[in-house]
Parts: C-alpha cells; sequence; structure tokens
C-alpha cells in the first residue's frame, strides 16, 4: 500500500483512540478481554470514539483457529468497534522481527484512520509496534500496563531481564502509564518510571451487565441447598482445587461445625489464550480432568459441576446461582502485584467473596465487602464460609460505592484523552480554519458563527512545524529569497523588503541552494528575463521544448522547493505560447501577474464603458 | 448568492475543526482500507494452499518392508535418508531455529528424526510439526516422526502440514 501524505504535518480526528490490546472479544473471554471491554466501553460512553485494534495477526495466530474461518475485518461489537488486522505468517521469525511487521501494519492503519492517540496495553510484544506506529503518524502514545508477564518464573533469566528492559523502555515512552494498583505502581517506579506520569485505573464493574439468558440450578444438575462458585481460568495459580477440599470439609462437617449441603461449580477450563482451546475436546483439558478426578477421590463427585469456558456475559448468568464465591489464588510472584478483574464480576451480584490474603485482593476486599483467608488455610475459610451460609454476610445487604463503576475508573484515561483531544482541535482549528476561534467555541455556540468561514484571503493551510522558520523570520533575521531572472531590481508585482536576504540562482547553485538553504522565497523572473532576452545567460531557453534539460532542473528545483516548503513564484504574465513547457510546473506555483486581478478587471470595465461610448 | 451570515456549507468546520468534507473522505478511507485488509487476507490465505513440493520416497517392496519392521536401525537410516532427500527438513534452518543443537555439534537431521516428535521442532520453515499433531492424534499416538510420517502416508491422505494449508485439499 502507498504511505498517503501524511506526516506530523497531517490532521489527525481529535477524539478518536486506538486501543491496541492482544486479546479481545470475541475470541477471547479472559480476564484481558473483559478489561479491554469495559475499558473501552466506558471510554466510548465518555464521548470518546474508541476503535480496539487486536494485536497485527490475531486472531489467526490463536492456536487451532481455523485457517479458513471468516473473519470480519471491521465489525462492532455491542456498538464497539473492532479491527482485525492480517500478518502473514512469520515461521521461525525472531521476536524483532515481528514487532517490526506489525508495527509496520499498525503504522497503515493508523494512517487510515487518524487516531489522536493509542493506547496500547500489555505486554510489550503487543505495546511495542503500537508505540512505533503513534511515533511514526504523530498520535499520543499511551501505555496501559496490566500485568507482568516476565514474572512467572522464580530465577530471572537473561531473556527474562530483556524482557522487562524492553516493559521499562515502552512505560517511559509513553506520555502517561496507566496500571491497576499500589503494587504494580510501585515496581513500575522501581524500575525507574516517574511517579507523576503513573496513574491508576483499578479493575471495575458493571452495574448494568444482565446475564443472557436465566439458569437454574437444574440445568446444571445442583441438587444442594448451597452452591459455591469459582469462575475463571483454572491454571495452576488460581488454587481452584481448594475449592472442592472445602466443599468436602463443609459436607463432612468438620472443625466449623454441624454438615452442610454445599456443591461446587467451576465455570471455566484451562485455555490459556481463548475460547478456541476449549473447543479442542476433552484431552486439551488437562485441568479440568484433574479436578474431576480430585472430587472423584474426594467423594464429592456429584457434588462437584463443570462447565467449560464461556463468553463473559454467558459466565455471568451462573453468578445467580451461586451463594457465595471463592477465590483460592496461591501467592506467586505474578498475584503478589496483579489483580484479577473476577471479584467485581461477583461483587456486581452482591455475592460474599472469599479470597486468598494477597496484597492485590487485600485492596479489593474492603471495596467489595470481601472476605479474606490465609493461603491454603481450608479450615479457617470453611468456618467463614459457614457462617456467612448461615447466618448471612455483609456483601449481600451493603451496598457498592458507585466510585467503583468502569465509568469512574477510567477518569485518569479521560483526562488525558481530553488534554490530547483538545490540543488536536486547536491544531485542526490552526489546519483548517486559518487563525480564526478554535472550534469548542463553536461547539458551544450551538451553530458555528460566520467568523469561522474560511476566508480566501488567509492561508488554508498551516503547519505548525514550519511555524519557527516563518513566524519568527522578522525576528530572526530577513526573509530569504533565492531568485532566478536578470540582476537588476526584481520585477515588478513582488514587493520585495529592502531586508531580504538575495541569492541570485545560476544553473550551477540552483539545487543546491534550494534542497540546502533556509526556504523562504523562490522567484522566477519570467518577465524580467523576457525584457533582458540575453541568449548567452543560463536561463536562454527556459520553458521552450528546446532545452529539455533545463526544463528538466527547472521541474526537479520546484519539486524540491515545494517539499522543502519554499513558497515558489513566477513573475508573469507568461504566455503559453511562449513558454509551452510552463505546463509542467504551472500547477504548484504562484503565478503573480503585474497588475492584481481587480485592476484588470477595471481595466476591462473601462474598455467597455470606452467601446460603449465609441 | 449566500449573504455573509449564512455560510456556505463547504467552509464550515465541524465540531472537531475539521471540514465535513474531509470527514467524509475520511469515512471512505477507512472502507477502501478494510477492503484492501481483506484482500491481503485472502491474499495470505491463498499462499498457504501454493503447493508445497517435495521429494517422496519411492514405495519399498515386501521383503524390505519385513526387514526394516525387523531391524529398527535399518529403518532410522532409511527414515533419515528420506528426511535429508524431502527437501521439507532445512538443516540450516533447524540450526538457526535451535541453537541448543547447534551449540551441541549433533547432526540436525538425526536430531530431529529422533527429538522431532518429542520436543515438537519444526523441521523447516514448511511443516509446522505442532499443527500436524494437534490436527492429527494418531500420529503422535503412533509415535512416529510426524515428517517421516507426512511423507509416507500422511501427504497421500492429504493432510494438512501447517496453519495455512486446508485440509484435505485438492
Amino acid at each position: 500500500m502507498n504511505t498517503p501524505v501524511s506526516g506530523p504535518g497531517s490532521w489527525r480526528l481529535p477524539r478518536r483512540l486506538a486501543y491496541v490490546v492482544s486479546h479481545s472479544r470475541p475470541w477471547s473471554s479472559n480476564g484481558y478481554a473483559v478489561r479491554t471491554d469495559a475499558v473501552a466501553r466506558a471510554l466510548s460512553e465518555a464521548g470518546h470514539e474508541v476503535i480496539v485494534f487486536t494485536r497485527p495477526g490475531r486472531p489467526w495466530d490463536i492456536e487451532g483457529f481455523h485457517a479458513n474461518a471468516e473473519v470480519p475485518l471491521d465489525r462492532r461489537i455491542d456498538g464497539l468497534r473492532h479491527i482485525c488486522l492480517p500478518m502473514p505468517p512469520m515461521p521461525g521469525a525472531r521476536p524483532i522481527a515481528r514487532v517490526r511487521m506489525a508495527a509496520d501494519i499498525l503504522t497503515e492503519a493508523f494512517y487510515a484512520f487518524r487516531p489522536a492517540a493509542v493506547l496500547a496495553a500489555s505486554n510489550w510484544e503487543n505495546a511495542e509496534p503500537a508505540r512505533r506506529a503513534a511515533g511514526r503518524t504523530g498520535a499520543a502514545f499511551f501505555y496501559e500496563q496490566r500485568g507482568f508477564w516476565n514474572m512467572g518464573a522464580e530465577a530471572e533469566t537473561e531473556a527474562e531481564r530483556a524482557e522487562r528492559r524492553q516493559e521499562t523502555e515502552i512505560a517511559l515512552a509513553a506520555r502517561a502509564v496507566f496500571t491497576l494498583n499500589g503494587p504494580m505502581r510501585g515496581a513500575l517506579v522501581q524500575r525507574g518510571v516517574p511517579e507523576g506520569r503513573i496513574h491508576l485505573v483499578p479493575n471495575g464493574l458493571s452495574f448494568r451487565m444482565r446475564p443472557a439468558k436465566r439458569l437454574t440450578r437444574d440445568a446444571i444438575g445442583c441438587k444442594a441447598r448451597y452452591l459455591l462458585g469459582y469462575v475463571g481460568s483454572l491454571s495452576a495459580y488460581e488454587g481452584v482445587e481448594d475449592l472442592l477440599h472445602l466443599t468436602a470439609m463443609l459436607r463432612k462437617g468438620g472443625p466449623a461445625g454441624e454438615p452442610l449441603d454445599v456443591a461446587a461449580l467451576i465455570v471455566g477450563s484451562d485455555a490459556p489464550k481463548g475460547l478456541l482451546g476449549s473447543m479442542a475436546g476433552p484431552d486439551a483439558a488437562p485441568a479440568q480432568g484433574n479436578l474431576r478426578r480430585l472430587a472423584a477421590e474426594l467423594g464429592i463427585a456429584d457434588f462437584a459441576h463443570f462447565v467449560p469456558q464461556l463468553p463473559e456475559a454467558e459466565a455471568a448468568s451462573y453468578f445467580p446461582l451461586c451463594d457465595a464465591i471463592v477465590l483460592p489464588r496461591r501467592r506467586t510472584r505474578v498475584t503478589e502485584l496483579v489483580p484479577p478483574v473476577k471479584p467485581y464480576a461477583a461483587a456486581a451480584w452482591s455475592l460474599p467473596v472469599f479470597m486468598t490474603d494477597l496484597p492485590p485482593l487485600a485492596e479489593i476486599a474492603p471495596e467489595i465487602n470481601g472476605s479474606l483467608f490465609p493461603e491454603g488455610d481450608i479450615p479457617a475459610l470453611a468456618a467463614m464460609v459457614h457462617t456467612a451460609l448461615t447466618k448471612g454476610h455483609p456483601a449481600t445487604i451493603l451496598s457498592l460505592d458507585p466510585d467503583l463503576d468502569w465509568a469512574q475508573r477510567v477518569r485518569p484515561i479521560r483526562h488525558q484523552l481530553d488534554m490530547v483531544a483538545e490540543a488536536e482541535q486547536t491544531r485542526n482549528a490552526w489546519l483548517f480554519g486559518g487563525f480564526g476561534p478554535t472550534a469548542p467555541d463553536a461547539a458551544q455556540a450551538g451553530s458555528a458563527p460566520s467568523s469561522l468561514v474560511q476566508d480566501p484571503a488567509t492561508p488554508r493551510r498551516f503547519d505548525m512545524t514550519i511555524l519557527p522558520g516563518v513566524g519568527l523570520q522578522r525576528d530572526i533575521g530577513a526573509a530569504h529569497l533565492a531568485r532566478i531572472g536578470p540582476t537588476a531590481a526584481p520585477g515588478q508585482g513582488a514587493s520585495q523588503d529592502a531586508t531580504d536576504r538575495v541569492t541570485v540562482l545560476t544553473r550551477a547553485n540552483l539545487l543546491d541552494t534550494l534542497a540546502t538553504a533556509e526556504p523562504g522565497r523562490f522567484v522566477i523572473d519570467w518577465a524580467g528575463l523576457q525584457v533582458e532576452a540575453d541568449p548567452a545567460s543560463d536561463w536562454a531557453g527556459l520553458w521552450s521544448i528546446d532545452d529539455m534539460r533545463l526544463n528538466r532542473q527547472i521541474m526537479d528545483a520546484v519539486r524540491i522547493a515545494t517539499e522543502r516548503g519554499w513558497r515558489v513564484q513566477v513573475l508573469g504574465p507568461v504566455h503559453r505560447s511562449q513558454a509551452p513547457l510552463f505546463r509542467t510546473i504551472a500547477a504548484v506555483v504562484e503565478e503573480i501577474l503585474p497588475a492584481s486581478a481587480d485592476q484588470i478587471a477595471e481595466q476591462i470595465a473601462e474598455k467597455i464603458t470606452a467601446g460603449d461610448a465609441a | 448568492m449566500p449573504s455573509p451570515d449564512q455560510p456556505s456549507k463547504a467552509h464550515v468546520l465541524s465540531a472537531e475543526g475539521i471540514p465535513p468534507a474531509l470527514l467524509d473522505m475520511q469515512r471512505r478511507q477507512e472502507t477502501l482500507f478494510i477492503a484492501l485488509k481483506t484482500q491481503e487476507r485472502i491474499a495470505i490465505g491463498l499462499r498457504g494452499r501454493r503447493p508445497q513440493p517435495f521429494v517422496r520416497p519411492a514405495r519399498l517392496g515386501l521383503i524390505r518392508r519385513v526387514l526394516m519392521r525387523l531391524l529398527p536401525p535399518l529403518a532410522k537410516r532409511w527414515q533419515l535418508r528420506v528426511l535429508r532427500q524431502s527437501g521439507l527438513f532445512d538443516a540450516t534452518w533447524y540450526l538457526a531455529q535451535n541453537p541448543d543443537v547447534q551449540a551441541s555439534g549433533a547432526d540436525p537431521a538425526k536430531h530431529f528424526l529422533h527429538w522431532g516428535l518429542k520436543d515438537q521442532r519444526d523441521p523447516g520453515p514448511g511443516f509446522s510439526t505442532a499443527h500436524y499433531l494437534r490436527l492429527y492424534p494418531d500420529v503422535k499416538a503412533a509415535g512416529m516422526n510426524p515428517l517421516v510420517h507426512y511423507l509416507i502416508s500422511g501427504w497421500a491422505e492429504k493432510r494438512s502440514i501447517h496453519p495455512l494449508m486446508p485440509e484435505m485439499q485438492e
């Protein structure tokens, strides 16, 4: 694709945000995709035009994705625009080659869609191409640090250190970094990201979300009086087997008191990347198999119900069935930092949530009236759940703080985007409206005042990039004038300041001067050349068909001059019969006639009246 | 002729400070961009259908088949030769992709024949071991090297050897 002419000087859509993410609906329903959807929706409700760009190559590179499946590249999912960008598969390519390719693809997309701001979410492999593309198109770049991928293992390898450097580099390059909680902010500060540039956008909940269909306990085959739920992935660090141990203990009685008729509901599978993996069959879900086996060993096989991973809206319909939600996360380097989105989903249903006492979960617990228990302490958990089920729990009666709503959570992002939009609107007003009042005034007034009408006399285009050169010319020094023509006084029509620096162009220094000197005015004094008519001059035969080489040189000169921002003027009139090749450049130069149009009109009028009189 | 108080529509800027005509063009540009990318996607898909040429091993006579069944080292030697001749195994690529093999100084073809199934390493850019094993669990169950399986019987069964290649293609 030919890249359109749009460098830093081109315009962008002030309220458009390109949200570049690794996982999005409809191919994923993990916490990442849930957060993507919630943030994008909250921002678009706040008046920003959010386009979700799924990382180039997704969804085709998801394990098990059918190669010939029909994928609409531009679709609206519940009103939110999602765009997929194809990327040719690169078997065996190094990550840096992929990043380069993805950056090129995103650059094309940003040129086409003109976002004023780019918000990229973790991890660096997703954000780095977005950062490069944003830099190339001049869009403001923000980074949403959602997790620390490289912290999975205990010992840090060279590759992990390299990855951390990449993450830090991106966070430093971003205008602002948004992260999820205090511990993560601390980790970023530790890496050297200025604290003032880090903003907290914690997970939130949507008060409006209601289930797609109504489910009953019979539908999942549950006959027990109480149901304890877990909705989420079955990764090892989630510790879901604790829920089965808990169920077994509560049924037996144990230290918690008299036996309770409880069952466990586990919604989710160990598909790491999305919904597709869960369609691969029972072999592909070893974690679920292990849990079933454990349930059988504990003798609660009839009271453990499994539902495979579902889209977010469908998974939500299982919440009303449950009496409490248990999130028995294990302590790892990641879970000590990164908060899950699950507790909020449960809290939206006013369910009691029991969570492991980890720093990110402890931060969430007071917000959603959740309860904490020491990691792996099943008896303590059993006692708490027992009390909650039999005597009630604060979460079921207390109402939630409206600040938990996503719309409130994304305020820091909105604030940043508003600043970008304001700057872009001002810039657009300069680009398209001369120096008139800015567009927001027009929006407030309700209708465009007449002062916004473009005056043909004002420059149609004002490029900020050339501002210092042009705007300060009078202060810095004289304007530069490069001219072709007789060395005598300049021809008529070109008003010239005595202070102008003048370079007389010869065929030897023509391209040199235009290409390297400070841009100013480039004047071809055609009228002067006609008067002088020196056959030995450099410019004899200009625009005649006899000297193609000269014509070619002038074309090159004009091209260079216009590209560098020279103002190209030809002192006319140029009679097309005398200069047949003038048409090669006529479209891009200003032809200055000896008299202004008004004067010509007057002269014509005089002639007409004279003729009438005769 | 419009009066100065009634500006002509073309010159009024939108709330964003952008002329409406430009916004119109922007919408058309987006449509065209999506159309272009859709075509690019189709092109990528078609590239996957491009035939993946390779050298098929000659069918062995009954006696040699029986011999090889009885003497596994003989079978190994034959498989190694088939692998090397096939064109789907690229020793240079294999070493570049697997620095550990390069470091160990092992023969790449032998290494792949021995570890290809277990480590799910790709023999060359045109064959995805992980893809082949995911689609065809029978290969994994038989414990056969996936590329050798493809050369002997997978090709005849029109199996797919990389994610872009449709199954059962003509």
